[in-house]
């Protein structure tokens, strides 16, 4: 049950807009077995923005994160990914898509037979930079402060250790747009903190946006934007700090000591 | 170092104890095609160590007689007729029969083929005629085939025992090997000490006489050419006689190898064993590549989701592939030897590595990879990276609800 | 400045976040070195705002800080016996908050409420208001009935 929709019907791109979804429906399975996980959904996420999603198990909120990663063809609505069209695309072309955007995984997923700096040179060679993939490797991995670890393998690592492994393979392309779900679920307070942390500073310096799946608690506070799916559908939008905003502002009358004496 | 991680190599070597039980793994397939396809070859060469050994180019038979080692006898006057010929230096007769030799120790009877020649003619190129040669122009004597089975008792000269209940000495031995037909050992006497035994050997052979010779061999002026000599033979020898040359694509040899290998089930047995091997191997490597994709699978999608192509995963299990052939092979090739060492010394037969046979089953061991690296890698064809989201998320989801 | 826990640092924000926007703006201050501010109500009554952390609390899997808003009321009253009567007596009708007094004598009207994700902005209004309004109203009365002195307009440490 997908249907095509005649890109004229959508607003024009936007620059400043990492990713910009219109109108979007998802369907898992065909024919008989279709069953929609997202509904109509439109967000906007700027350039910069580091954006939690956050809802129930079964919401759909990992199969949104999958659409604007690449990860899956798309048929019905509109979803922009740094400029470019993913509805429509083939295989090969969202390929190339990828390669723009950094994931993180709850699980590391690195290679237990390559080293550190093995790994994350794996996401380099993919840019073809063969003779600056070892420093670039070293670089990135200072700077989550694993200077010391760079060749040692994965079993030689700590759990913390191997998610920054992880995280500066996604970040070594500095890539325009990072992915990440639940990255601190198998993380110490401490490290998870540490994670948050050095996304945040990555994207407040080098303007990446950050979309994030998380139930997390203690680490919504990093976020500039949470937006809750509930059953495929978006519930709400809001900012964490401008908790005010998000109570209607009681107009307050004279006030008097007598209100507060029985 | 400018060049790609080798992600294949590092992946097959990471684990040291599983990648010395792959390469058995594969060694052990490689060993298996080698002995079933070497028992195979062993059989064929044997029966033809015998005819390599004959001194000349051009083999005369009798037209009946289908392999060697049929009894049919022609006439030697056909011997005279080729040496008549231009480019032909002589014609030698040969004599051959199987017959009981009593094992002078066990006192059992078992059956051994009997070759004759004219010791003054230089038929065979065995060398221990010439050592022996005044002593197999006495009567009853004869020469024993050291590599003889061990049921036909010691071998050396000085036994004396029966053949076909008649007294016989040997005086000597000499190497050659057993086959089919020799049964369990080989004999080389005189012709004139043949003829005294066997001149009739019942209804199933010609009878013979120095008139009838059962294996002609003509050795032709050096120089010559024998494709042109056989042609000229056949036209003017007549038809009851078939003239070929020993060796090339149409000669004797190959006509006898033939023979053996569609006359008998040796060549659909042991093809069938050795293809047996080849889909062990198959199975085996396939296995280890699948384990190794299905190990590896969360870490493959991930490779996916960075924005690898498929064209480089498959490109790794086939790198992986290949990697096991050749490794695994080395092994497989060197216990190889060793056995076909072993085997010869027990069954006498012949066992042979020629380079040709290792080149052969080195593409085969290719294939064998190959084969199980296409269907392992159409595991990876399907890995959807959008699934390593969803499978751990709906993992942990389960967990923490 | 250092915060003790997440939740004193969010609250210490949020709490930022409001007063930018409330009534309170114009005469907020905040501390440069204690998770703290001080505001004016009503042109008069100084109030200060703390945010403290909670580390032994029910709830062992979040974390959990508490906002205290306080305004000194009078400082030198006596008689004692009195003044301490008078004060239990009038947090009985009180709605939010009470009175407190400190080893100096002086007393204070305070409210605390808890902070964190679960602050609600209505209930840090009512809390501010109710100290603004109480510690205004009672003031002059304490003064007059116990003879003491209004407190000077600085921010002086209080204990919870």
């Amino acid at each position: 049950m997908s249907k095509t929709q005649p890109q004229s019907t959508f607003d024009p791109p936007r620059d400043d807009l990492a990713v910009h979804i219109q109108h979007l429906n998802y369907f898992f399975g065909a024919g008989d077995l279709s069953k929609q996980v997202l509904f109509d959904i439109s967000l906007d996420l700027p350039r910069g923005q580091i954006v939690i999603l956050t809802g129930p198990s079964g919401s759909g909120k990992t199969t949104l994160l999958t659409l604007a990663g690449a990860l899956r063809r798309l048929q019905d609505g509109s979803l922009r990914v740094l400029g470019k069209e993913l509805v429509g695309l083939g295989d090969r072309a969202l390929v190339n898509v990828r390669r723009n955007i950094g994931f993180i995984f709850q699980a590391h997923n690195l290679f237990e037979s390559l080293t550190a700096s093995q790994n994350v040179e794996m996401a380099v060679e993919l840019t073809g930079n063969f003779s600056s993939k070892r420093d670039q490797a070293v670089a990135m991995l200072s700077a989550l402060g694993l200077a010391d670890r760079v060749d040692y393998k994965p079993q030689s690592l700590s759990g913390g250790q191997k998610q920054r492994v992880a995280i500066a393979r996604a970040l070594v392309n500095h890539p325009q747009l990072v992915l990440a779900d639940e990255p601190t679920a198998a993380l110490d307070k401490k490290s998870g903190r540490d994670v948050v942390t050095y996304l945040h500073n990555l994207s407040r310096q080098e303007g990446c946006t950050v979309l994030m799946v998380t139930h997390d608690n203690r680490i919504l506070d990093v976020a500039d934007r949470i937006i809750n799916l509930v059953d495929g559908r978006l519930e709400s939008d809001s900012t964490p700090n401008a908790f005010v905003h998000s109570k209607t502002q009681e107009a307050i009358a004279e006030v008097s000591a007598d209100m507060f004496i029985m | 170092m400018i060049k790609r991680i080798p992600l294949a190599w590092l992946n097959l070597t990471h684990d040291r104890r599983r990648f010395a039980t792959s390469l058995a793994g594969v060694g052990f397939a490689v060993l298996l095609m080698f002995m079933f396809n070497g028992f195979m070859n062993a059989l064929y060469d044997s029966q033809l160590q015998l005819l390599n050994r004959f001194n000349g180019e051009i083999i005369i038979v009798n037209r009946l007689r289908t392999n060697m080692f049929v009894p049919r006898a022609f006439a030697r006057r056909r011997l005279y007729q080729a040496r008549a010929f231009d480019g032909v230096q002589d014609a030698y007769a040969m004599y051959i029969s199987e017959v009981n030799w009593k094992n002078p120790e066990t006192r059992k009877s078992r059956g051994v083929r009997v070759i004759a020649i004219n010791p003054d003619e230089p038929v065979l190129s065995i060398p221990e005629i010439e050592t022996y040669r005044q002593l197999l122009k006495l009567p009853e004597t004869a020469l024993m085939d050291t590599k003889s089975r061990v049921e036909v008792g010691p071998v050396e000269p000085g036994i004396i025992s029966e053949l076909a209940d008649r007294r016989i000495r040997l005086v000597g031995t000499f190497t050659m090997g057993t086959d089919f037909a020799s049964g369990n050992g080989n004999l080389l006497m005189s012709d004139q000490n043949f003829l005294r035994y066997f001149a009739d050997r019942g209804p199933e052979e010609d009878k013979r006489s120095f008139a009838t010779v059962d294996i002609g061999v003509v050795k032709l002026e050096p120089g010559t050419n024998v494709e042109r000599m056989v042609n000229v033979l056949r036209e003017n020898l007549p038809n009851d006689v078939l003239v070929m040359a020993r060796d090339g694509d149409n000669g004797f040899v190959i006509r006898e190898r033939n023979y053996w290998q569609e006359n008998t089930n040796i060549g659909f047995v042991f093809s069938l064993l050795t293809s047996m091997g080849f889909f062990v191997g198959i199975i085996l490597v396939y296995q280890i590549l699948y384990t190794d994709v299905a190990d590896h699978w969360a870490e493959y999608a991930t490779l996916k989701a960075m924005g690898y192509k498929n064209g480089y995963l498959l490109g790794v299990v086939m790198q992986e592939a290949m990697i096991l052939s050749v490794l695994g092979f080395i092994p497989g090739v060197l216990v190889s030897q060793l056995l076909y060492t072993a085997a010869g010394n027990a069954t006498g037969l012949f066992f042979q590595m020629t380079p040709e046979r290792i080149v052969n089953l080195l593409i085969a061991t290719f294939i064998m990879c190959l084969v199980s690296g296409a269907i392992a890698v159409r595991k990876v064809q399907t890995t959807d990276p959008a699934d390593v989201f969803l499978t751990l998320t709906q993992v942990l989801s389960q967990v923490s609800s | 400045m250092k915060f003790t826990n997440g939740a004193q640092e969010l609250t210490y924000g949020r709490l930022q976040d409001y007063l930018s926007g409330s009534l309170f703006k114009s005469t907020m201050r905040a501390s440069d070195d204690q998770p703290s501010f001080d505001l004016v109500y009503q042109d008069t009554t100084l109030i200060e705002l703390q945010v403290l952390p909670w580390d032994t609390h029910p709830y062992p899997d979040i974390e959990m800080a508490i906002v205290r808003a306080s305004s000194c009321v009078a400082i030198g009253c006596h008689p004692e016996l009195d003044l301490l009567r008078f004060l239990l007596d009038e947090n009985r009708k009180i709605r939010f908050g009470s009175f407190q007094t400190d080893d100096a004598g002086t007393v204070f009207f305070a409210n605390r409420i808890l902070g964190g994700e679960h602050m609600d902005p209505t209930e840090l209004e009512v809390c501010l208001l109710s100290v603004g309004a109480i510690a205004t109203r009672y003031s002059d009365i304490i003064i007059d009935k116990f003879d003491g002195q209004r407190a000077l307009n600085s921010a002086l440490p209080s204990k919870l």
